[in-house]
Order: structure tokens, then C-alpha cells, then sequence
């Protein structure tokens, strides 16, 4: 929800203003998700004007004063769903069950000195189904029934995805901590 | 780490951390400006489409209903009708103007009953100077056209022996009309399409109607129907000795 503006004056608005005021704040928000989930700038650009374009046309059904930027998203996860057959496959998220069951048996610690490059490569090598949900409760801060009505998955899914997402991205993270030689010891302790 | 406590925070660190990464990325500057540029102009609406496919429907409904009416459906009152026959008369030479007449007035516009009227009881209609019609018929028409109608009748002032057969889709009738002040395809200027039994056939044809006629002394003898050119002659050809004998020996 834009919060700087009340709903009344938002419906007062010429719609280009509105969309403007409640759409077009969210540029960078829908291009930097769309570029983690697809993990191609130019795919990424094309994905968030059709989002907004799509979401200029249908605008006005879109309710005055209530979450645009979930709205959005939403719209941005049924563009790549839409669009996710004719550029390549997600992997299965069956694949990644079994790949789950037989790696996630302990959480691994966090390393301390990590860098932006690397904590964003260590998400884009999780599978897409827990990177969308990574990225929308713990980067968007979207709540968990959000997330469920964007990705229009069970609430039940979201949180088991989550829990396996942020699993999995600290795998990933220890994997860069043990190229840099650190964090053995700790981690063959941890069940 | 060994408690929940821990794993929570360090899980609030990784979230901030992520939040940070993903902030230092930002949108180039000039998608923004494409996006505006797209949405300030006019989308392209299919709104009318709809519309369009209506209109067309319509349209189509409407040319159906005309080629419809033009080949003669759709004439529900004596005027229509009359000028149906009037038009496609017009194109015919004038001697078979007076069978076709006979045949759209009587057969092609009436509404047959559904159920198939006894051959005996039409036979009986006609009176028994006609009976051998009705018979001469039956035997050349093939069995799956049912004989519907065999009556005498007046059209334009003219009387007329007809007998209108049908099967499902097509519709046939053979009609016979006294002469009048020395009625004659010879000297109509006709050229007979075919001799058969020394009797000339003449024919003709109008849109789905297909016609052979012969004379007989008092009688002009006209076979119409639904049939292609060479069917229609054939089946008249077929009759014609027999119902030329059958009207030489009887006055209408």
C-alpha cells in the first residue's frame, strides 16, 4: 500500500498520476526480482515493462489505496510463468525434493565476511521455486498469505518453501566460506 | 550454532544482508522512461472486435436471408410469392413460364402434409379418367419420391392436371395444360433438345429449376423438377410416349 498518500486523494487523481504514484515507485523493486528470477538483464527489462504495461491496462481494476506493489508482483510471477516455457525450464521442483532430502540434513552457518556479489550468486543458485519465495518474504517483506495469493500457492507451501530457500541459500553461502578455506570445523559439528 | 535464539538472528543478519545486495541493484535509468513512453501511448484495443464480429454476423445473416429470399424462401404472402414467379419467369421462354408458374404456385410454396397421402386415395381424387396418370407416374418416378399431390387446379386462368412428387430434399412435378389458340413449342421458335419416340423434347431452366416439356394435341406436358439437365430429360423422356398416348385419347 502507498502510504505517503492517502486513499481518498489517491482516487481523486487523473489515473496516469495515480499509476504513477502507486505503480511506477516500484520500478526497481519489480526489475531487480525479475532479474533474480531469471537471472538475465534483458529478459529482465522486457519481463518489468510488460508488467507495467499490462498493469496500466488493467489498471483500473485495480482498488485505490490498496497493495500495488503485491499486485505487481503478482502480475510479474504470471508474466514469467507465462513466458517461463517459450525462454527455458525452471528445474522441477521434484528434482529439487530429492535433491533436498539428500543435502539438507544440518544448517550451516552464515559466514561473516560476505559480500553482495556473492550472497546474490549464492541466491541465484538456489531453485527458483524457493528464490521466488526467499525473495518476496525476506527481501520484499512480503507476509506469508502475500506471498501465497502472488505465487497462488497453498500458505502452507510458502513456508515450508521458505524454510528450505533460506536452508539452502546458506548452503551455498558455506560453499563460498569453504572456498575460502573457513568454517570446516564448525559445520562437521552441526546436525 | 546450537539454539533457535541464534538461528533466528543469524537469519535476521542474512535478510538485512540480502535486502542490501539486492538495493545496490537498481533498474537502468531508461527503463522507467520506456515504460512511460509505452503506457502514454493510445493501446491498441480490440474492444471493437466484438462489435465487428456482430456487424459481420449480421452482415452475413442478412446477404443468407436475401440469396434466400431471392431463390424463393422465405415468401410467406401470395404477393411474394407471385413476384418470385413473376422474376424467374422472366427469364424462360413464355410457353414454359406456364408450367413453372403452375409448379411454384402449386408444389414449391405449399406446405405438404407429413404424412404420405395413399397413392389409391390421390388416384381416386383425380376421378377415374385420370387413374392411369397417377399409374403412368408411379412406374418411372423412382419409389423413393412419394407422390404428394394429384389434383386439377387453376393458375392465372389456366386449368391444369398436376401431379408434385418428393423425397427429402427434392421436389418434382409434372404438369399438364390445356392449349390455348394454337399453343405450340414449334412455333414458339424452341429447338427440341430431344426426339424420343418421335415426341421433341424442349427444355429449359432457372436457378434450381430444371424443366422438359413435349406436346400432345391439346395439351402443353411440362416435367420440373429438382434434377440436374440430363436426369430431368431422361425421366421425361421416359414418360412421354405414354402420357402423350394417355392425353391423345382424353379432353381435359
Amino acid at each position: 500500500m502507498n502510504t505517503e498518500v492517502p486513499s481518498a486523494a489517491l482516487a481523486d487523481m487523473p489515473v496516469t498520476e495515480r499509476f504513477e504514484v502507486e505503480a511506477m515507485v516500484h520500478v526497481n523493486d519489480i526489475f531487480r526480482a525479475a532479474l533474480r528470477i531469471l537471472q538475465d538483464r534483458g529478459r529482465a527489462e522486457d519481463v518489468s515493462q510488460e508488467v507495467f504495461l499490462q498493469a496500466w491496462k488493467s489498471f483500473d481494476k485495480f482498488e485505490a489505496g490498496t497493495n500495488c506493489k503485491a499486485w505487481l508482483f503478482k502480475i510479474l510471477f504470471h508474466c514469467v510463468n507465462h513466458n517461463r516455457r517459450k525462454w527455458f525450464r525452471f528445474p522441477l521442483l521434484k528434482d529439487t525434493e530429492e535433491f533436498l532430502e539428500s543435502n539438507l540434513t544440518f544448517t550451516p552457518s552464515v559466514p561473516e565476511h560476505i559480500t553482495d556479489e556473492e550472497i546474490l550468486s549464492a541466491l541465484d543458485k538456489i531453485p527458483a521455486d524457493y528464490r521466488s519465495v526467499v525473495l518476496l518474504v525476506d527481501v520484499e517483506e512480503f507476509a506469508y498469505k502475500e506471498a501465497a495469493d502472488i505465487l497462488t500457492v497453498p500458505i502452507g507451501t510458502v513456508m515450508s518453501r521458505l524454510s528450505r530457500g533460506r536452508k539452502l541459500l546458506r548452503e551455498q553461502l558455506a560453499d563460498v566460506a569453504r572456498s575460502y578455506g573457513i568454517g570446516r570445523v564448525a559445520q562437521e559439528g552441526r546436525v | 550454532m546450537n539454539n533457535e535464539q541464534d538461528l533466528e538472528q543469524e537469519n535476521a543478519a542474512l535478510r538485512a544482508q540480502l535486502q542490501r545486495a539486492m538495493k545496490g541493484v537498481d533498474a537502468p535509468p531508461y527503463l522507467a522512461a520506456r515504460i512511460r513512453a509505452n503506457i502514454a501511448q493510445p493501446q491498441r484495443s480490440y474492444g471493437w472486435l466484438p462489435k465487428l464480429s456482430a456487424v459481420a454476423a449480421m452482415l452475413m445473416a442478412c446477404v443468407g436471408l436475401g440469396v434466400a429470399y431471392h431463390l424463393g424462401h422465405l415468401r410467406f404472402s401470395a404477393a411474394s410469392q407471385n413476384e418470385y414467379i413473376a422474376s424467374v419467369s422472366n427469364s424462360i421462354p413464355t410457353l414454359m413460364r406456364i408450367g413453372l408458374g403452375d409448379h411454384l404456385h402449386c408444389s414449391y410454396f405449399r406446405k405438404f402434409r407429413t404424412e404420405v397421402p395413399a397413392v389409391e386415395e390421390l388416384a381416386k381424387e383425380m376421378g377415374p379418367s385420370h387413374e392411369e396418370l397417377v399409374r403412368i407416374v408411379r412406374k418411372h418416378i423412382p419409389a423413393e419420391f412419394n407422390l404428394m399431390l394429384a389434383h386439377e387446379c387453376r393458375f392465372h386462368g389456366r386449368r391444369f392436371i398436376h401431379l408434385s412428387l418428393k423425397n427429402d430434399s427434392q421436389l418434382m412435378s409434372l404438369v399438364i395444360a390445356a392449349k390455348k389458340d394454337g399453343e405450340s413449342f414449334d412455333t414458339e421458335g424452341l429447338m427440341p433438345e430431344l426426339a424420343h419416340s418421335g415426341i421433341p423434347i424442349y427444355r429449359t431452366g432457372v436457378q434450381r429449376f430444371e424443366m422438359a416439356s413435349f406436346e400432345s394435341r391439346d395439351h402443353l406436358v411440362y416435367f420440373i423438377s429438382d434434377f440436374s439437365k440430363e436426369q430431368n430429360l431422361s425421366l421425361m423422356a421416359a414418360m412421354s410416349s405414354e402420357v402423350k398416348s394417355f392425353l391423345n385419347a382424353k379432353t381435359l
